[in-house]
């Protein structure tokens, strides 16, 4: 009887499992229950048309814009290392970059030296999407290319020797092992060309970008010492030339020079003096009283601009552009102290002041605030200098201001020591820094901690200039 | 309000209707039916709330207020029916029934000295708390409410349980951090999960969608919706070993609460009012200045600092300091306040029984307008709204109706329903340029013009010592919060058999939430472009959806085992859509999103969906030696396309060895039980995380908006679950007349594809930073005590005391490799927080320093200050040792209790963060006491220097202080009426009167604000411009009718 009870229930037991069973096994009812929704994300499958080859080339731009002055990259960041801007911040990635005592570890480093990167990337994606789905216009290519070759110029232009250039268009990272600035240089000259092969028509738009690139690819090769064809290249481009590339508008992003400097007053336009006293090698900026960096406030007494985000520094803000006012990546001026520089490299100061003082002879468009052009105005020339160093001195500075922000300083810096044999410590900020102790001896950016997840990657190769 | 997809739902209907269906209803003439009456020994009175069990079936009942019960359909022959409830022993009787007869059974039962809770519940129902083999915590929520000063969740389970540590809140509306038994999960949560009446229960605020506003870093907690008043009891599962059968998700614990229920009898209310107050008690530095001026100028003065005096560049004149936290014209530390009413119903008859609830609470954070800011308005002539006065604040009400039916003698049915409504505002706080910290702790030390300080704002206010931003203008910024929170389900018990039950629940918890910040025109900090106004409205609706359907045999295959079956599944089905809209520069007097110039809109959607089914076997020989074996197997829609189904088996053992012929017996020990269990859960990855995706963006090109895409992250195929194995083993023991309960544990819990955010190297040019990749593992290991003894016990006067304390270890014990083999580089390299392998999750480091006053001139400089270039590791960032003693006190017949709750927290270190980021301003501002108080130790200035004053070898090592600290977290007084006296008198039951006070002092070497300030939510505390929690004063009055 016992037997009998026992088997009942070890069978209506199993009978209920049995019933279960039936639950787990429906494989529709199992993935509906299982599926999600996902409405805010894209998928591969989506990014497979013409039109979606575009939107990826539009990415790119976004993300150069990040790179430029609409984020806090080699033009901001890079340059705080000089003295075009000083930090009137409390976050010590800012503050020690002022002071040129850059950890691997920056966080602020981090973020521009990843952007950059992350602009070869999604210029590959494009390209490679608007090859195969959108071949023509060719200047969409051709853009993609000279985003590249650009951004491959900023990263040797702000950061030390032993910069890996790897990929992920295809989904999966690839590591490369670093190389030199040299070799990131040729690397975007080679861009550049894969750039003006796309460039050949003759529309408006393509002959835009082909300027660009031309002018693009001059940079580099004063970069590499290349003075003289460099010059050649950008001859017959127009002074008035510019080309921004990219805008800004409140909903899609702000000038972030004007939020960064006007707006959160984290960053001040550089000086050559503080409280502390003189800070040798620095150019003042905002001191001068020079057309082509309109200021309003002072380093010194009661600044007009009041104080920065830090609350005691004295706040200096930028005159040249508004809150969304473009701000030109390649322009004629550009073109021309590439040749000026060409003819002081060859001693010819005489000719460089020609071309530097023929600038000066009229009003430059260099910004514009809401709108309405900033010029420089005429300004008187220049009386040639006595000797080649004081010629080098001349043209450096007056480059300084004719470039103001657009993120030479630390490439004409780093340039002076390279190319024109100074020395660290007679070419960048030296002395008491602001905010804590001496200014350190920095001329470049370290590749920041993350680049170790890279095999190949066992530190910069060296940190000189 | 979205309810959950009928597509979903109409089959797990259909299956779970299909599964009941098929165990047709019968009747089974072999039944009986047993009635009964318990009641106490030392007064003869009735006792409610006691479970009769038949022991080896799951037949079961709960005596109503009279005493009585009623079990029925027990299967005829002998069977032993046990009864159980907290403060009296166990008993267990056996009787004969024959077949349809009725029986009559009723229990006296005795007091046990140490009341404890003796059943728990677990994912598969109600049991004893001796068949387990892993520990339960168990906290007797209505009895603490109504004793202590608790004001939320997190209060409930501070310093009471050890191995669950509780970071408190900082403020009203703040949430507080749970971690049971240490940090197990580098990159995904390391949260428990909540389960509240047998479903699934969204726990933070950042669930889904995350926070969509911000003061600064502190964020209110969906937990703290939960109302303390409504809660019988919170059971604490501590590891996967325990939470096995909750599945993917619950490797950090799980935290069961069980709301209170009716009783049957007539309706039986009780009221309380309560009143307190709450005080700001942290210790916020002093801001200091030293005056002086360059050698060559000793005309103009300046701020100098120690390290400029020592190297002669500064020539110090005069010293002052300044805390605008004390000075009454400018301190926004104000007198907080908090009320509490509410009142509760229960009754019914034993058929159909109610509990009803309702409670309204009104908190005033302790931040108020400063007397100066006042002045100024006043002269100005504006109004200042109520926002300004006092810009924190909670209000709350809840209401909860449960309802238990017994529809037949074989179903029966609970409907549980709980509804919240809250309005909150948070300041501008912590780390954040708005926060009224940031502008007290960075001003210069003085209140008006004097050295890189004019005394004037951007907006021409005076700043009285306030860096940029007065609270004035930072108490416009108006941050509110409002939830509307329902969480209601249905639970059934039926027993078609005497030896099979089915049981199920299914229940929706849905929180709406509505949060809203406002800065109105020339109102708000003078900061980038907010007084052009902004209003930002962001509507969330969380659903966390739940299904539980089980059937639970048991059988004695001899007369000295039985054997229980079960057989379940879960379904948990979570979702959040987020929309916010914005509206950037707002014409005077707006304040909506589309009245802005630049309108715009955000979505956010997140959902993952769990199935789950389990299966386990436990197995009582001799009803004293309990064996379990289980099995869950989980899919989960976050899984990798390569990666589709989860198991988690577990085993446990439960041996009541002082039952045993073979074992000592000894007059002093009653009971002596060994307990073991291993087992395996798991933590999901996020929704999307496995998948290759894109995202849109938008740019401007020509000076017009077009729209593009990015790639936005890389995806993982093969992503699966983390998955922590857990071993835990220890022993109970009852001695001395079960005056003294001993409970020993040790846990040693190994996590397994330990999901990582595996770093791409930028150089790469990939869209995220890091892949999420199950890789190496991590270990938990510690070992946890709790006694209860009570050490008196008369008739007039009683002690009795509980300790509870923990210690736990953790280590990384390998990052793993890539998929070349090379061992994956630690993660953080040269930061303070690293990840190494053979070293602890989140360990601090740092590079040491030496110093030396060479020049014995009392100051430190730059050159007496040597950093090692290595950096090393500095401790845990974790408390490891933890004490909590609770004494409590009875006096004048037992009817005064005094309570006091003291803890200890230690082993780790604290980055003192405030002090290592205001040392580094010191030559521009205001600096911090260690390099501008003349009167600072050479060790203070040396970390300053170190911290300061080193360039690329700065470190902050001297700012990781040992964490060690006391805290006196709870002294409470409460005076119980004699029933005596409430009936002549009050006209009532009984009731009680109530004084308590919450975090009143603690006792520490730590040199920051608090040793528990925090704002962050992540796994290491952050000390950044924030504060530790306030002090609450309290009285209450419970009344019974």
């Amino acid at each position: 009887m016992h037997t009998h009870r026992y088997l009942m229930q070890r069978a209506a037991a199993l009978g209920v499992l049995a019933l279960l069973v039936p639950l787990g096994a429906c494989e529709g009812t199992r993935h509906q229950l299982l599926d999600a929704a996902t409405p805010d994300i894209i998928n591969p499958s989506a990014v497979t048309s013409p039109e979606a080859a575009d939107a990826l080339r539009v990415g790119a731009l976004a993300r150069i814009r990040q790179t430029t002055a609409g984020g806090e990259g080699a033009w901001l960041l890079g340059t705080l290392l000089t003295d075009e801007w000083r930090s009137s911040d409390t976050f010590s990635q800012r503050n020690e970059t002022d002071q040129r005592t850059v950890q691997e570890s920056n966080a602020n480093v981090q973020t521009m030296y990843t952007n950059l990167q992350r602009v070869r990337n999604s210029a590959r994606e494009a390209i490679n999407a608007l090859v195969k789905y959108k071949p023509t216009p060719a200047w969409g290519v051709g853009q993609m290319w000279w985003a590249m070759g650009y951004t491959e110029m900023q990263l040797a232009q702000v950061f030390c020797n032993g910069i890996p250039l790897g990929d992920a268009s295809s989904g999966v990272p690839v590591y490369t092992t670093p190389l030199t600035n040299a070799a990131v240089y040729a690397v975007a000259l080679a861009h550049i060309d894969s750039a003006l092969s796309f460039l050949g028509a003759t529309d408006a738009t393509t002959a835009a970008l082909k300027t660009t690139a031309q002018i693009t690819r001059a940079r580099i090769m004063v970069d590499l010492g290349q003075f003289a064809a460099a010059a050649a290249l950008v001859n017959s481009i127009p002074t008035s030339f510019a080309n921004p590339v990219v805008t800004f508008s409140m909903s899609s992003g702000d000038n972030q020079i004007w939020s960064l400097n006007n707006s959160a007053k984290r960053w001040t336009v550089g000086d050559s003096l503080d409280f502390l006293g003189r800070i040798n090698n620095a150019i003042p900026f905002a001191s001068a009283n020079d057309p082509r960096v309109p200021v309003r406030g002072s380093t010194l007494g009661t600044s007009a601009a009041g104080r920065g985000f830090d609350g005691s520094t004295n706040l200096v803000v930028q005159l040249l552009w508004g809150r969304d006012d473009p701000v030109n990546i390649v322009s004629g001026i550009d073109a021309r102290l590439i040749e000026a520089e060409a003819a002081l490299q060859t001693q010819d100061i005489a000719g460089m002041m020609t071309i530097l003082n023929a600038l000066r002879s009229s009003s430059q468009t260099l910004g514009s605030q809401t709108g309405v052009p900033v010029t420089s105005g005429v300004m008187p020339p220049l009386a040639t200098p006595a000797s080649q160093s004081d010629a080098v001195d001349l043209f450096f500075r007056e480059k300084a201001f004719w470039q103001f922000g657009r993120g030479f300083r630390l490439d004409d810096s780093r340039r002076l020591i390279r190319q024109y044999g100074r020395t660290q410590d007679t070419v960048f900020p030296t002395g008491n820094a602001m905010k804590s102790g001496p200014y350190g001896t920095d001329v470049n950016f370290p590749v920041t901690t993350n680049e170790y997840q890279n095999p190949n990657f066992k530190g910069c190769l060296d940190r000189k200039a | 309000m979205r309810f959950p997809d009928l597509r979903v739902w109409v089959p797990t209907a259909v299956c779970a209707v299909g599964l009941l269906a098929g165990a047709a209803p019968r009747v089974d003439a072999q039944t009986s039916t047993v009635t009964g009456r318990v009641t106490a020994k030392e007064n003869g009175q009735p006792l409610s709330d006691v479970r009769v069990v038949v022991v080896s079936s799951n037949v079961f009942a709960i005596s109503g207020v009279d005493g009585r019960y009623t079990l029925r359909n027990v299967a005829s022959g002998g069977v032993d029916i046990r009864v159980l409830r907290v403060g009296y022993q166990e008993q267990k009787k056996r009787i004969t029934l024959a077949p349809g007869q009725n029986e009559t059974l009723d229990f006296i039962l005795e007091q046990t000295i140490v009341r404890l809770q003796e059943v728990v519940t677990t994912a598969t129902g109600q049991q004893r708390r001796v068949e387990l083999g892993n520990t339960v915590s168990t906290l007797d929520a209505s009895k603490r409410v109504a004793e202590a000063p608790v004001k939320n969740f997190g209060d409930l389970l501070a310093a009471k349980e050890p191995g669950v540590q509780i970071l408190p809140n900082n403020m009203t509306g703040g949430g507080s951090r749970v971690r049971i038994r240490g940090t197990a999960s580098f990159t995904l949560t390391n949260d428990p999960i909540y389960v509240i009446d047998g479903i699934r229960m969204t726990s933070g605020n950042s669930n889904g969608t995350g926070a969509s506003i911000g003061v600064g870093g502190t964020t209110p907690n969906r937990v703290s919706d939960i109302n303390p008043e409504e809660i019988e009891n919170i059971e604490i599962v501590k590891g996967p070993s325990a939470a096995t059968l909750y599945g993917t998700d619950a490797s950090n614990g799980v935290i069961v609460i069980t709301t209170k229920k009716g009783r049957a009898g007539a309706a039986r209310w009780s009221v309380f009012a309560e009143h307190g107050q709450i005080q700001d008690r942290n210790t916020y530095p002093s801001q200091w200045v030293i005056f002086g001026h360059n050698p060559a100028t000793p005309a103009t003065t300046r701020r100098c600092s120690l390290v400029l005096i020592g190297l002669g560049n500064c020539i110090q004149d005069s010293t002052a300091s300044l805390n605008l936290f004390k000075d009454q014209d400018t301190s926004p530390i104000k007198l907080g306040s908090r009320d509490n009413y509410g009142a509760q119903v229960s009754g019914g008859t034993e058929a159909v029984r109610y509990f009803i609830s309702t409670d309204i609470q009104k908190e005033v954070g302790p931040f108020g307008l400063p007397a100066f800011n006042k002045r100024a308005f006043d002269s100005l002539g504006v109004a200042i709204q109520d926002y300004w006065y006092r810009p924190n604040s909670l209000g709350q009400a809840s209401f909860r109706g449960n309802v238990n039916a017994v529809v037949t003698s074989q179903l029966d049915i609970a409907v549980n329903m709980g509804f919240t409504k809250i309005d909150q505002r948070l300041p501008q706080v912590d780390n954040n340029i708005n926060s009224f910290w940031y502008n007290g702790e960075t001003g210069p030390g003085f209140k008006k013009a004097g050295p890189g300080y004019t005394g004037t704002g951007s907006i021409g206010q005076q700043l009285n010592g306030y860096a940029n931003f007065t609270p004035g203008e930072i108490f416009q910024y108006l941050t509110t919060q409002g939830v509307q929170r329902f969480i209601g389900g249905t639970t059934f018990n039926w027993r078609p058999l005497a030896w099979l039950q089915g049981h199920g629940d299914i229940g929706l918890d849905l929180a709406d939430r509505d949060e809203f910040q406002l800065c109105r025109l020339a109102q708000c900090p003078d900061f980038g472009t907010q007084r052009l106004g902004f209003a930002t409205d962001a509507r969330t609706n969380i659903r966390n959806f739940t299904t539980n359907l089980g059937a639970t045999g048991t059988w004695n295959p001899t007369t000295l085992v039985s054997i229980k079956s079960t057989l379940g599944m879960q379904y948990v089905n979570f979702k959040s859509d987020r929309t916010t809209g914005q509206g950037l520069t707002l014409p005077p007097g707006a304040e909506t999103p589309a009245s802005g110039t630049t309108p715009a809109v955000f979505n956010r959607t997140e959902q993952q969906n769990t199935l789950g089914f389990f299966i386990e076997e436990q197995a009582a020989i001799r009803d004293r030696l309990f064996l379990t074996a289980a099995l869950r197997t989980d899919q989960n829609s976050a899984f990798g396309t390569n990666f589709q189904r989860v198991y988690y088996p577990k085993g446990s053992l439960s041996w009541i060895l002082s039952e045993e012929s073979f074992f000592p017996k000894a007059r002093w020990l009653d009971q002596f039980r060994l307990r073991a269990s291993v087992g395996s859960s798991g933590v999901q990855p996020g929704p999307v995380d496995a998948l290759r995706t894109f995202q849109p963006t938008t740019t401007s090109v020509a000076a017009t908006d077009i729209s593009g895409l990015l790639s936005q992250q890389l995806g993982n195929a093969n992503l699966k679950p983390e998955r922590a194995t857990e071993f835990e083993g220890g022993i109970d023991t009852r001695v001395l007349n079960n005056r003294v309960n001993i409970e020993l544990t040790y846990y040693n819990k190994r996590s397994k594809d330990a999901v990582f955010d595996l770093t791409i190297a930028p150089s790469t040019g990939s869209p995220q930073t890091a892949v999420r990749t199950n890789l190496g593992g991590i270990q938990n290991t510690g070992f946890e005590g709790l006694i209860n003894a009570q050490v008196i016990d008369g008739r007039e006067f009683g002690l009795d005391l509980t300790l509870a304390a923990s210690h736990q270890s953790n280590k990384l014990i390998s990052l793993g490799t890539d998929a070349a083999g090379n061992p994956i580089p630690p993660v953080g390299l040269n930061t303070g927080t690293q990840e190494r392998s053979g070293y602890p999750l989140f360990g601090a480091w740092a590079r040491p320093y030496t110093y030396s006053d060479l020049d014995g001139n009392g100051i430190i400089t730059p050159n007496e200050v040597i950093v090692d270039t290595t950096w090393r590791f500095h401790g845990y960032q974790q408390p490891r040792d933890e004490i909590a003693l609770t004494t409590g006190i009875e006096l004048l017949g037992r009817k005064l209790r005094f309570n006091i709750l003291t803890d200890y927290k230690g082993g780790s270190v604290l980055f003192n963060n405030l002090e290592g980021f205001l040392c580094p301003q010191a030559q521009s501002a205001s600096g911090c006491a260690y390099n501008a108080n003349p009167k600072a130790s050479l060790a203070d200035q040396a970390r300053a220097v170190a911290a300061t004053n080193k360039g690329t070898l700065n470190t902050n090592w001297g700012f990781q202080e040992p964490l060690r600290f006391w805290r006196i977290r709870e002294i409470t007084a409460t005076y119980t009426f004699s029933d005596q006296f409430a009936a002549k008198y009050l006209r009532m039951r009984g009731g009680s009167v109530n004084f308590g006070v919450r975090n009143i002092k603690v006792f520490t070497k730590y040199s920051g604000t608090d040793p528990e300030a925090n704002y962050a939510e992540g796994n290491t505390q952050n000390t950044l411009l924030t504060a530790g929690p306030p002090t609450y004063f309290q009285f209450r009055l419970n009344l019974r009718y």
